[in-house]
Protein backbone atom coordinates (compact mmCIF):
# COMPACT_ATOMS: atom_id res chain seq x y z
CA UNK A 1 0.00 0.00 0.00
CA UNK A 2 1.11 3.15 -0.85
CA UNK A 3 1.19 6.60 0.48
CA UNK A 4 -1.76 7.62 -2.04
CA UNK A 5 -3.81 4.43 -1.26
CA UNK A 6 -3.10 4.83 2.56
CA UNK A 7 -4.49 8.31 2.11
CA UNK A 8 -7.78 7.29 0.68
CA UNK A 9 -8.34 4.14 2.92
CA UNK A 10 -6.89 5.07 6.21
CA UNK A 11 -7.03 8.49 6.54
CA UNK A 12 -11.02 8.77 6.54
CA UNK A 13 -11.10 7.30 9.90
CA UNK A 14 -9.22 10.01 11.31
CA UNK A 15 -12.24 11.32 12.36
CA UNK A 16 -13.55 8.39 14.21
CA UNK A 17 -9.96 7.93 15.77
CA UNK A 18 -9.61 11.04 17.07
CA UNK A 19 -13.13 10.64 18.53
CA UNK A 20 -12.61 7.39 20.16
CA UNK A 21 -9.15 9.02 21.52
CA UNK A 22 -10.77 12.31 22.78
CA UNK A 23 -13.38 9.94 24.95
CA UNK A 24 -11.03 7.40 26.49
CA UNK A 25 -8.20 10.06 27.04
CA UNK A 26 -10.27 13.13 27.81
CA UNK A 27 -7.87 15.14 26.63
CA UNK A 28 -7.84 17.15 23.34
CA UNK A 29 -4.35 17.64 22.78
CA UNK A 30 -3.41 13.79 23.46
CA UNK A 31 -6.23 12.62 21.89
CA UNK A 32 -4.80 14.34 18.68
CA UNK A 33 -1.18 13.16 19.05
CA UNK A 34 -2.91 9.73 19.79
CA UNK A 35 -4.51 10.09 16.46
CA UNK A 36 -0.91 10.97 14.16
CA UNK A 37 0.65 7.73 16.71
CA UNK A 38 -2.37 5.80 15.16
CA UNK A 39 -1.61 6.16 11.78
CA UNK A 40 2.07 5.91 11.89
CA UNK A 41 1.37 2.42 13.68
CA UNK A 42 -1.03 1.36 10.63
CA UNK A 43 1.95 3.13 8.26
CA UNK A 44 4.15 0.78 9.91
CA UNK A 45 2.13 -1.94 8.94
CA UNK A 46 0.63 -0.91 5.46
CA UNK A 47 1.65 -4.29 3.72
CA UNK A 48 -0.50 -5.99 5.91
CA UNK A 49 -3.46 -4.10 5.94
CA UNK A 50 -4.80 -5.17 2.50
CA UNK A 51 -5.54 -8.26 4.42
CA UNK A 52 -7.20 -7.16 7.40
CA UNK A 53 -11.19 -7.45 6.69
CA UNK A 54 -12.93 -4.90 8.45
CA UNK A 55 -10.53 -2.08 8.53
CA UNK A 56 -12.23 0.74 10.65
CA UNK A 57 -12.80 -1.99 13.79
CA UNK A 58 -8.86 -3.11 13.36
CA UNK A 59 -7.98 0.68 12.91
CA UNK A 60 -10.02 1.31 16.54
CA UNK A 61 -8.47 -2.15 17.90
CA UNK A 62 -4.92 -0.39 17.73
CA UNK A 63 -6.76 3.14 18.61
CA UNK A 64 -8.06 1.85 21.78
CA UNK A 65 -4.91 0.04 22.80
CA UNK A 66 -2.63 3.08 21.93
CA UNK A 67 -4.76 5.30 24.32
CA UNK A 68 -4.97 2.02 27.17
CA UNK A 69 -1.32 2.36 26.59
CA UNK A 70 -0.79 6.11 27.43
CA UNK A 71 -3.33 5.73 30.13
CA UNK A 72 -1.19 2.95 31.97
CA UNK A 73 2.08 4.96 31.61
CA UNK A 74 0.09 8.55 33.02
CA UNK A 75 -2.27 6.76 35.34
CA UNK A 76 -4.11 9.34 34.18
CA UNK A 77 -8.04 8.25 34.94
CA UNK A 78 -11.43 10.35 35.02
CA UNK A 79 -10.04 13.79 34.29
CA UNK A 80 -12.74 16.38 32.76
CA UNK A 81 -12.93 16.73 29.04
CA UNK A 82 -11.77 20.06 28.16
CA UNK A 83 -14.04 20.88 25.73
CA UNK A 84 -12.80 24.74 24.94
CA UNK A 85 -11.61 23.83 21.61
CA UNK A 86 -13.55 20.75 20.89
CA UNK A 87 -15.67 21.98 17.17
CA UNK A 88 -19.64 20.65 16.65
CA UNK A 89 -20.15 20.69 13.46
CA UNK A 90 -22.45 23.89 12.62
CA UNK A 91 -26.02 22.32 11.72
CA UNK A 92 -28.12 23.65 14.94
CA UNK A 93 -30.37 26.86 13.63
CA UNK A 94 -29.86 29.57 15.88
CA UNK A 95 -27.42 30.58 19.26
CA UNK A 96 -29.30 29.39 21.40
CA UNK A 97 -29.87 26.26 20.39
CA UNK A 98 -26.37 25.68 19.06
CA UNK A 99 -25.61 27.15 22.75
CA UNK A 100 -28.24 24.14 23.98
CA UNK A 101 -26.41 21.20 22.02
CA UNK A 102 -23.08 22.39 23.44
CA UNK A 103 -24.01 22.23 26.70
CA UNK A 104 -25.28 19.01 26.23
CA UNK A 105 -22.31 17.19 24.60
CA UNK A 106 -19.86 18.88 27.42
CA UNK A 107 -22.30 17.52 29.84
CA UNK A 108 -22.38 14.41 28.06
CA UNK A 109 -18.94 14.24 27.83
CA UNK A 110 -18.18 14.42 31.45
CA UNK A 111 -20.52 11.88 32.10
CA UNK A 112 -18.79 9.49 30.16
CA UNK A 113 -15.69 10.34 30.93
CA UNK A 114 -16.14 9.16 34.39
CA UNK A 115 -17.37 5.56 33.44
CA UNK A 116 -14.69 2.42 34.05
CA UNK A 117 -12.65 2.38 30.89
CA UNK A 118 -14.58 -0.93 29.11
CA UNK A 119 -17.72 0.89 29.67
CA UNK A 120 -16.45 4.43 28.34
CA UNK A 121 -15.28 2.11 25.12
CA UNK A 122 -18.17 0.39 24.57
CA UNK A 123 -20.71 3.41 24.47
CA UNK A 124 -18.55 5.58 22.46
CA UNK A 125 -18.30 2.93 19.85
CA UNK A 126 -22.24 2.02 19.96
CA UNK A 127 -23.57 5.33 20.98
CA UNK A 128 -21.47 7.53 19.32
CA UNK A 129 -19.96 5.88 16.80
CA UNK A 130 -22.86 3.68 15.72
CA UNK A 131 -20.96 0.14 14.94
CA UNK A 132 -22.59 -3.52 15.51
CA UNK A 133 -21.75 -5.62 18.54
CA UNK A 134 -19.33 -7.66 16.06
CA UNK A 135 -17.69 -4.80 15.41
CA UNK A 136 -17.70 -4.18 19.09
CA UNK A 137 -16.81 -7.70 19.81
CA UNK A 138 -13.51 -7.29 17.83
CA UNK A 139 -12.04 -3.89 19.02
CA UNK A 140 -12.61 -5.07 22.75
CA UNK A 141 -12.43 -8.77 22.96
CA UNK A 142 -15.36 -9.39 24.80
CA UNK A 143 -18.36 -11.11 23.61
CA UNK A 144 -21.72 -9.86 22.59
CA UNK A 145 -23.33 -10.71 26.06
CA UNK A 146 -20.59 -8.74 27.74
CA UNK A 147 -20.81 -6.54 25.44
CA UNK A 148 -24.63 -5.68 26.38
CA UNK A 149 -23.89 -5.72 29.97
CA UNK A 150 -21.99 -3.23 30.04
CA UNK A 151 -23.76 -1.03 27.73
CA UNK A 152 -26.99 -1.31 29.72
CA UNK A 153 -24.19 -0.12 33.00
CA UNK A 154 -23.24 2.39 31.26
CA UNK A 155 -26.49 3.59 29.72
CA UNK A 156 -28.22 3.80 32.78
CA UNK A 157 -25.42 5.34 34.74
CA UNK A 158 -25.64 8.09 32.17
CA UNK A 159 -29.35 8.68 32.82
CA UNK A 160 -29.05 8.46 36.31
CA UNK A 161 -26.09 11.06 35.90
CA UNK A 162 -28.30 13.60 33.90
CA UNK A 163 -31.11 12.67 36.16
CA UNK A 164 -29.67 13.94 38.98
CA UNK A 165 -27.68 16.96 37.63
CA UNK A 166 -30.36 18.21 35.16
CA UNK B 1 -45.69 6.20 22.38
CA UNK B 2 -46.42 2.63 23.92
CA UNK B 3 -43.59 1.01 21.34
CA UNK B 4 -41.31 3.92 22.04
CA UNK B 5 -41.40 3.41 25.49
CA UNK B 6 -40.68 -0.64 24.84
CA UNK B 7 -38.11 0.57 22.53
CA UNK B 8 -36.38 2.75 25.47
CA UNK B 9 -37.09 -0.11 27.49
CA UNK B 10 -35.13 -2.24 25.67
CA UNK B 11 -32.81 0.49 24.75
CA UNK B 12 -31.52 0.69 28.64
CA UNK B 13 -31.10 -3.04 28.62
CA UNK B 14 -28.67 -2.92 26.15
CA UNK B 15 -30.89 -4.87 23.76
CA UNK B 16 -31.89 -2.62 20.99
CA UNK B 17 -30.11 -3.05 17.23
CA UNK B 18 -28.70 0.13 15.56
CA UNK B 19 -32.27 0.54 13.46
CA UNK B 20 -34.28 0.87 16.77
CA UNK B 21 -32.15 3.18 17.99
CA UNK B 22 -32.18 5.14 14.97
CA UNK B 23 -36.04 5.23 15.88
CA UNK B 24 -35.53 6.60 18.73
CA UNK B 25 -33.54 9.38 17.87
CA UNK B 26 -35.69 10.54 15.24
CA UNK B 27 -38.75 10.14 17.54
CA UNK B 28 -37.38 12.22 20.40
CA UNK B 29 -36.09 14.80 18.01
CA UNK B 30 -38.82 15.44 16.11
CA UNK B 31 -41.26 15.44 19.76
CA UNK B 32 -41.51 18.46 21.78
CA UNK B 33 -40.89 16.82 25.26
CA UNK B 34 -40.48 20.26 27.39
CA UNK B 35 -37.28 20.81 28.98
CA UNK B 36 -34.65 18.89 31.26
CA UNK B 37 -36.41 15.56 29.32
CA UNK B 38 -33.70 12.75 30.35
CA UNK B 39 -34.27 10.94 27.07
CA UNK B 40 -34.20 13.86 24.62
CA UNK B 41 -31.30 15.57 26.13
CA UNK B 42 -29.19 12.69 26.55
CA UNK B 43 -29.84 11.29 22.81
CA UNK B 44 -29.18 15.20 21.73
CA UNK B 45 -26.10 15.13 23.46
CA UNK B 46 -24.92 11.68 22.12
CA UNK B 47 -25.39 13.36 18.54
CA UNK B 48 -23.25 16.42 19.16
CA UNK B 49 -20.76 14.12 20.41
CA UNK B 50 -20.79 12.20 17.14
CA UNK B 51 -20.45 14.89 15.15
CA UNK B 52 -16.90 16.12 17.24
CA UNK B 53 -13.96 16.16 14.35
CA UNK B 54 -10.54 17.63 14.28
CA UNK B 55 -10.35 20.81 13.80
CA UNK B 56 -6.71 20.80 12.99
CA UNK B 57 -5.76 22.23 9.68
CA UNK B 58 -2.20 21.24 9.20
CA UNK B 59 -3.00 17.60 10.97
CA UNK B 60 -3.00 16.14 7.11
CA UNK B 61 0.06 17.93 6.15
CA UNK B 62 1.90 17.19 9.18
CA UNK B 63 0.28 13.29 9.41
CA UNK B 64 1.51 13.01 5.16
CA UNK B 65 5.76 14.71 6.22
CA UNK B 66 5.74 12.13 8.82
CA UNK B 67 4.41 9.48 6.94
CA UNK B 68 7.32 9.95 4.15
CA UNK B 69 9.64 10.67 6.85
CA UNK B 70 9.35 7.30 8.07
CA UNK B 71 9.55 5.79 4.89
CA UNK B 72 12.62 6.98 3.99
CA UNK B 73 13.67 6.25 7.79
CA UNK B 74 12.71 2.56 6.60
CA UNK B 75 14.40 2.47 3.28
CA UNK B 76 17.82 3.30 4.90
CA UNK B 77 17.17 0.79 7.42
CA UNK B 78 16.57 -1.89 4.85
CA UNK B 79 19.34 -0.78 3.09
CA UNK B 80 22.19 -1.30 6.45
CA UNK B 81 20.60 -4.70 6.85
CA UNK B 82 21.41 -6.24 3.65
CA UNK B 83 24.90 -4.06 3.30
CA UNK B 84 25.48 -5.81 6.55
CA UNK B 85 23.52 -9.19 5.72
CA UNK B 86 25.65 -9.45 2.74
CA UNK B 87 29.48 -8.64 4.65
CA UNK B 88 27.93 -11.32 7.03
CA UNK B 89 27.59 -13.59 4.13
CA UNK B 90 31.08 -13.03 3.21
CA UNK B 91 32.66 -13.91 5.75
CA UNK B 92 30.54 -17.01 6.53
CA UNK B 93 31.94 -18.09 2.98
CA UNK B 94 35.16 -16.89 3.21
CA UNK B 95 35.71 -18.85 6.95
CA UNK B 96 33.89 -22.02 5.35
CA UNK B 97 36.23 -22.44 2.49
CA UNK B 98 39.18 -21.86 4.94
CA UNK B 99 37.96 -24.53 7.51
CA UNK B 100 37.02 -26.70 4.13
CA UNK B 101 40.76 -26.02 3.09
CA UNK B 102 42.70 -26.96 6.51
CA UNK B 103 40.10 -30.34 6.56
CA UNK B 104 41.74 -31.08 3.54
CA UNK B 105 45.47 -31.04 4.70
CA UNK B 106 46.40 -34.92 4.41
CA UNK B 107 49.21 -36.95 3.09
CA UNK B 108 48.91 -40.42 1.58
CA UNK B 109 52.42 -42.44 2.04
CA UNK B 110 52.07 -46.30 0.58
CA UNK B 111 48.58 -46.15 0.52
CA UNK B 112 48.26 -44.70 4.30
CA UNK B 113 46.28 -41.71 4.59
CA UNK B 114 47.29 -39.28 7.32
CA UNK B 115 45.49 -36.64 8.12
CA UNK B 116 47.35 -35.24 11.21
CA UNK B 117 49.56 -32.29 10.18
CA UNK B 118 52.42 -33.71 12.40
CA UNK B 119 52.21 -37.15 11.47
CA UNK B 120 52.05 -36.37 7.92
CA UNK B 121 55.72 -34.36 8.29
CA UNK B 122 57.52 -36.71 10.26
CA UNK B 123 56.10 -39.04 7.24
CA UNK B 124 57.02 -37.12 4.35
CA UNK B 125 60.54 -36.53 6.44
CA UNK B 126 61.31 -39.94 6.58
CA UNK B 127 60.24 -40.41 2.78
CA UNK B 128 62.41 -37.68 1.64
CA UNK B 129 65.38 -39.09 3.34
CA UNK B 130 64.69 -42.45 2.19
CA UNK B 131 64.94 -41.29 -1.54
CA UNK B 132 68.33 -39.28 -0.62
CA UNK B 133 69.68 -42.26 0.87
CA UNK B 134 71.64 -43.45 -2.10
CA UNK B 135 72.30 -39.93 -3.65
CA UNK B 136 74.01 -39.72 -0.44
CA UNK B 137 76.27 -42.88 -0.57
CA UNK B 138 77.94 -42.01 -4.23
CA UNK B 139 78.19 -38.47 -2.94
CA UNK B 140 80.74 -40.16 -0.37
CA UNK B 141 82.10 -41.95 -3.38
CA UNK B 142 83.11 -39.07 -4.35
CA UNK B 143 84.98 -37.99 -1.19
CA UNK B 144 88.40 -38.98 -2.24
CA UNK B 145 88.82 -37.34 -5.45
CA UNK B 146 88.28 -34.35 -3.53
CA UNK B 147 91.87 -33.89 -2.51
CA UNK B 148 93.15 -34.03 -5.77
CA UNK B 149 91.22 -30.55 -6.30
CA UNK B 150 94.95 -28.40 -6.27
CA UNK B 151 97.01 -30.68 -8.78
CA UNK B 152 93.96 -30.16 -11.22
CA UNK B 153 94.11 -26.58 -11.65
CA UNK B 154 96.05 -25.36 -14.77
CA UNK B 155 98.96 -23.31 -14.79
CA UNK B 156 98.11 -19.97 -16.34
CA UNK B 157 95.62 -19.76 -13.72
CA UNK B 158 98.24 -20.68 -11.19
CA UNK B 159 100.35 -17.40 -12.50
CA UNK B 160 97.61 -15.36 -12.50
CA UNK B 161 96.21 -15.96 -8.53
CA UNK B 162 99.71 -15.50 -7.79
CA UNK B 163 100.06 -11.97 -9.68
CA UNK B 164 96.84 -10.73 -7.73
CA UNK B 165 98.02 -11.64 -4.48
CA UNK B 166 101.65 -9.87 -4.87
CA UNK B 167 99.62 -6.35 -6.08
CA UNK B 168 97.15 -6.88 -2.73
CA UNK B 169 100.37 -7.17 -0.64
CA UNK B 170 101.57 -3.81 -2.37
CA UNK B 171 98.44 -1.96 -2.36
CA UNK B 172 98.58 -2.30 1.56
CA UNK B 173 101.48 -1.53 1.56
CA UNK B 174 101.62 2.12 0.26
CA UNK B 175 97.99 2.74 2.63
CA UNK B 176 100.69 2.14 5.37
CA UNK B 177 103.06 4.58 3.92
CA UNK B 178 100.35 7.03 3.88
CA UNK B 179 99.58 6.88 7.38
CA UNK B 180 102.73 6.73 8.42
CA UNK B 181 103.71 10.71 6.04
CA UNK B 182 100.63 11.96 8.59
CA UNK B 183 102.11 11.00 11.49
Amino acid sequence: MDLHQFEIQILPFKDKIFRLALFLLSDKAEAEDATQEVFVRLWNHKNNLSSVENIQAFVLRVTRNLCLDKLRTKNRRQEEIDTSNNVVEETMVNPHEQTEQRNLLDFVKQQIALLPEMQRTIMTLRDIEELEFDEIAEITGLNENAIKVNLSRARKKIRDYFSSER
Amino acid sequence: MNDINKLLDKYWAGETNLEEERIIKQYLSQQQLGANNVEKDLFAGLDAAGKIHLSNPSFETNLRTTLLHKEKQNHKRLFHILTYSAAASIILAVGLFNMNQKREAYVVEKGVRYDDMEKAINCADQAMSEAIAPLKQSMQSLQPIKGLEGSLTPSYKKNSLAKKDSENIHTSNVYDDSAFNKR
